[in-house]
C-alpha cells in the first residue's frame, strides 16, 4: 500500500508541474506575440518616421531648388538693371545730342538770317543815316538833363519804332532760340588698367568746316578750353563714341574720383560759359556713374574718333 | 580790327581747331564765343610752332663760329691814373631802425580772414543760366 501511494504521489506531482509549466509556456507565449505586436508597431513607427524623413528631404532639396532659383533671378535682375542702366546712359545721351542738334541748327539758321538781314540793310544807301537818326534819337530820350515835351517825345517814339522797323537788325542783339539747351553730363571712373577720370555729354556733331553760327562747336571749343584752363595744358583730347563726346584723364597720384570731379566740374563750366557767350539758355545735370556702368557704357579700346 | 572764327584761322595756320584752343586756353585768352581778334591771331601764330611766349626772351644764343673774325671791337684798357693824395672818406650816415609793422589784434577778423557770407539759391543745385534780357522787352 505504501508504494501505491508514493507512485500516486508522485503522479500527482508530476501532473501539477506539467500544468505548472504548461501555464508558463502559455506565457511566454503571450509574452512572444506581446513582444511581436510591439516590434509591428516600431517598425510601423519606423516607417512613418522613415516616410516623414523622406518628405523632409524632398522639401529641403525643392527649397534649395527655390533658393538658387531666387539667386539666378536676381543675377538675372542684376544683369537686367545694369543692361538697362548702360542702355539708360546711352538713351539720355543720344537724347541730349538730338535735342542739341535741333537747337543748333535753329542756332544756325536765326544767325545765318540775321547775318544776312545785316549784310542787305548795310549794303542800302540809307542805312548810315538811318542810324545815325536812330542812335540820336536814343541818345536824346535817354537824356533826362533836357525836358522833352509830351508831343515832341511821342513823335521821337514814333519815330524810333519806325527805324526799328526798318534797321532792327543792325541796332538789336543777335537772335537765339526759345529752347533751352539740356544736358546732362556722366562722370565716372574707369578701373580697368590705370584708374581714370572720365565725363561724357551728348553734344550734336559740330559742322564740317564749322563757323562762328556752329552752336555745337562753340559748345565743344569751350568745354575743351575751360578743361585746359582748369586742369592745365596736355591734357588728353576729348573723343567721339557714337557721337558723344568722351573726356579721359589719367587719375596719376590723385584719387580717380576727385579727379573725375575736378574733369565734370571744368567741362560743366566750360559748356555754360560757352552757352552764355552765345546767348543760349542751358540747364545742366551732373549724373555720377557706377564705374562698371561707365566701363560697359564707354569700354577703353572701342570704336573711337579721337580729335 | 580784325577778326575770325577759331576754326577758320587755326586751318589758316594750319593747326586743328583743338589745338588752337588748347593754344589759347593754356594761356588764359580763350574766347568763349570762339571769336578771335587779331591780337590772339597772332599769339596763335607765334606759338603754332611749339614756341612759349614766355621763354622767348631766354632763347638761347647761337655761338659764333670759332674760326671766324670776332665781330667786337677790341676796347682798350683807359690809362692808369696818376697817383695822388686820397681823400679821406665820408662819415656813415646813422641808421634809423623802420618802425614795426602795424598788426590787428589777435583774433579780429580781418578782410583777408574774416569767412565769406555765401548765400544758397532757391534753385537748389541745378545750374541754370538765364537768358539775356530782351531790350524790346
Amino acid at each position: 500500500m505504501g508504494l501505491l501511494k508514493d507512485f500516486l504521489r508522485i503522479d500527482a506531482d508530476r501532473r501539477a508541474a506539467h500544468q505548472a509549466l504548461r501555464r508558463e509556456a502559455h506565457a511566454r507565449r503571450l509574452q512572444i506575440e506581446e513582444l511581436g505586436a510591439e516590434g509591428k508597431r516600431k517598425r510601423d513607427e519606423i516607417g512613418m518616421l522613415e516616410e516623414a524623413l523622406r518628405r523632409l528631404a524632398e522639401d529641403v532639396a525643392r527649397t534649395e531648388e527655390q533658393l538658387l532659383d531666387l539667386e539666378s533671378r536676381r543675377d538675372e535682375h542684376d544683369r537686367e538693371a545694369h543692361e538697362r542702366k548702360v542702355e539708360a546712359v546711352r538713351s539720355s545721351l543720344g537724347h541730349d545730342r538730338a535735342d542739341g542738334h535741333r537747337i543748333a541748327e535753329d542756332f544756325r539758321r536765326l544767325r545765318s538770317e540775321f547775318e544776312t538781314e545785316r549784310a542787305r540793310l548795310l549794303a542800302q544807301a540809307d542805312t548810315g543815316r538811318m542810324m545815325d537818326n536812330f542812335f540820336q534819337i536814343e541818345a536824346f530820350l535817354k537824356d533826362t538833363g533836357t525836358p522833352i515835351p509830351d508831343a515832341a517825345r511821342k513823335a521821337l517814339q514814333k519815330e524810333r519804332q519806325d527805324l526799328m522797323a526798318r534797321i532792327g537788325p543792325l541796332v538789336a542783339p543777335p537772335p537765339v532760340p526759345d529752347e533751352v539747351f539740356k544736358a546732362t553730363l556722366v562722370y565716372s571712373v574707369l578701373e580697368d588698367g590705370e584708374p581714370s577720370a572720365i565725363v561724357a555729354v551728348g553734344l550734336p556733331d559740330e559742322a564740317e568746316p564749322s563757323g562762328a553760327h556752329d552752336l555745337a562747336a562753340l559748345l565743344f571749343y569751350g568745354s575743351y578750353a575751360s578743361v585746359v584752363e582748369k586742369i592745365g595744358p596736355g591734357v588728353p583730347k576729348p573723343r567721339r563714341e557714337e557721337g558723344v563726346v568722351v573726356y579721359e584723364q589719367a587719375a596719376g597720384s590723385r584719387a580717380a574720383d576727385e579727379a573725375a570731379l575736378d574733369l565734370f566740374l571744368a567741362v560743366e563750366d566750360g559748356l555754360k560759359k560757352a552757352a552764355s557767350a552765345a546767348g543760349v539758355p542751358c540747364e545742366l545735370n551732373g549724373v555720377f556713374l557706377e564705374p562698371e556702368i561707365a566701363s560697359a557704357v564707354f569700354p577703353r579700346g572701342g570704336d573711337s574718333r579721337r580729335f | 580790327m580784325a577778326v575770325k572764327w577759331i576754326g577758320d584761322a587755326a586751318l589758316e595756320l594750319g593747326l586743328s581747331p583743338l589745338d588752337a584752343v588748347e593754344i589759347l586756353a593754356s594761356r588764359q585768352e580763350y574766347p568763349m564765343n570762339g571769336l578771335v581778334d587779331e591780337d590772339r591771331f597772332k599769339t596763335l601764330r607765334l606759338m603754332k610752332g611749339g614756341k612759349r611766349l614766355e621763354s622767348s626772351g631766354s632763347q638761347p644764343m647761337p655761338f659764333p663760329e670759332r674760326g671766324g673774325p670776332s665781330l667786337t671791337i677790341p676796347i682798350p684798357a683807359p690809362p692808369p691814373d696818376a697817383p695822388g693824395p686820397v681823400a679821406p672818406p665820408p662819415p656813415a650816415p646813422p641808421v634809423v631802425p623802420a618802425p614795426p609793422p602795424v598788426r590787428p589784434p589777435a583774433g579780429e577778423a580781418t578782410s583777408v580772414t574774416a569767412p565769406l557770407k555765401t548765400i544758397p539759391g532757391r534753385e537748389g543745385d541745378r545750374t541754370v543760366i538765364l537768358p539775356p534780357v530782351d531790350p524790346k522787352r
